[in-house]
């Protein structure tokens, strides 16, 4: 009966899943011209965007391929690697210009910010509390460095977007960097004090 | 059974991640040679010319005329810059530039291969008229500097795109655009790009090209 019950609740859930992560991709590809005719809603909505269709798509993956994945993502060594080097990509202007000039880099940009959003809850599940203040860490400082170098240019350092629009990105970037951290942290110290509870 | 988790696939994926972002970065970078792709774009054509398309414009004294890439075209060498007449900056500074170039490619017969153009990505208000008006502020001489815009939005379009030339809104009715001064052949080649507050540079490298003559 309970074994029952729990499948027929995966199964919702997973159903739910996969409409949010459809309805996030739907959203974004509506008003992807909305979203990408400004740096800020580029880079601070859209990117969050693909991430959570990512991530809804994965919760409906079925197990075993959520295992096949998992076998090669040890401690979600590889996942966290895959994130870092997607979010640093498309943080160099050059990068995200291409992304609008080019088809075939826009549907790398799409592809690789969904597969970053599936790649994220695995990998967070797998990684011990040290590896994830690596990654977390690391993202942050490099996230915070670009927003901040995003404010200080004097030029304009995308074709596409004007620098007006570059500083409030810039704004944007750092603040998400001192979210993510401060987010990372609640989470994170008490989960390390469960684990050592003579501390 | 789960198959046994592995650090030799860990290990293996994170690598070739690794590896194709390194070759991306390597090949939207130019070598991580630039960051923008202003900069990038400026590294990119000397090292490969793109062939422009031939283009149909016309001038600012009416008459219709293609600078490049078909029989019509005459041997030259093309200092051509991209703007708007109504434009308040780089625009009137660039035509302040043109302006001084071309008073002193008149005193050097050895520039009688090229010429400066000026081209609008603005047809909605740039007619006849306002481009006149721009060549009679500018003092320029239609034999030395052309000021002209392309016949259809499609030409606009499509030298923009062939050229990395990027116009946007600038949000209070004009336009931001890379400003900069292309050298483009005859044959419709586009060789080199300077900065637009190098026109020195730019000529100096045009006289050394055997069209220039």
């Amino acid at each position: 009966m309970g074994t029952h019950t729990t499948r027929i609740t995966l199964t919702l859930s997973r159903r739910q899943a996969m409409l949010a992560g459809v309805l996030t991709g739907t959203v974004i590809l509506l008003f992807r011209s909305w979203l990408e005719a400004d740096m800020a809603r580029h880079m601070l909505v859209e990117f969050p965007l693909l991430l959570v269709a990512g991530l809804a798509t994965a919760k409906a993956l079925p197990e075993r391929t959520v295992t096949l994945i998992m076998r090669s993502n040890q401690l979600g060594l590889a996942g966290f690697t895959f994130v870092s080097l997607t979010a640093a990509y498309w943080m160099i202007p050059v990068a995200l210009d291409q992304a609008l000039s080019s088809g075939p880099a826009a549907a790398a940009k799409y592809a690789s910010f969904l597969a970053a959003g599936m790649l994220l809850p695995v990998s967070f599940q797998a990684a011990p509390l040290a590896m994830q203040a690596f990654f977390v860490g690391n993202w942050v400082w490099m996230t915070a460095t670009v927003g901040l170098l995003y404010q200080s240019t004097p030029q304009q350092l995308c074709v596409n977007y004007l620098i007006g629009t570059q500083l409030s990105t810039g704004e944007g970037l750092v603040a998400a960097a001192v979210a993510i951290a401060v987010l990372w942290c609640v989470y994170a110290v008490p989960a390390y004090l469960d684990m050592n509870p003579n501390m | 059974m789960a198959p046994p988790a592995s650090w030799l696939g860990t290990a293996i994926a994170s690598c070739t991640m690794i590896g194709i972002a390194a070759a991306a970065l390597w090949s939207v970078t130019f070598g991580l040679r630039g960051w923008t792709a202003e900069h990038v774009r400026r590294l990119r054509v000397p090292a490969n010319p793109p062939q422009l398309r031939a283009l149909r414009l016309e001038t600012s004294t009416g008459i219709s005329l293609v600078p490049w890439g078909n029989r019509e075209a005459k041997p030259r060498i093309w200092l051509v810059t991209f703007m708007y007449t109504r434009c308040p900056t780089f625009c009137s500074a660039l035509g302040v530039e043109f302006e001084r170039l071309q008073r002193e490619m008149k005193t050097d017969p050895r520039n009688a291969g090229i010429g400066l153009l000026s081209i609008s990505f603005d047809p909605a208000h740039d007619g006849v008229q306002a481009l006149q008006r721009y060549a009679t502020e500018h003092h320029a001489e239609p034999d030395r500097w052309i000021v002209a815009v392309p016949d259809s939005r499609a030409e606009l379009a499509r030298v923009e795109r062939q050229t990395g030339v990027v116009v946007i809104d600038d949000g209070f009715g004009g336009f931001a655009h890379n400003a900069a001064i292309h050298v483009v052949l005859s044959d419709g080649r586009l060789v080199r790009i300077f900065d637009f507050n190098e026109p020195e540079a730019a000529l100096a490298w045009a006289r050394t090209r055997p069209e220039s003559r």
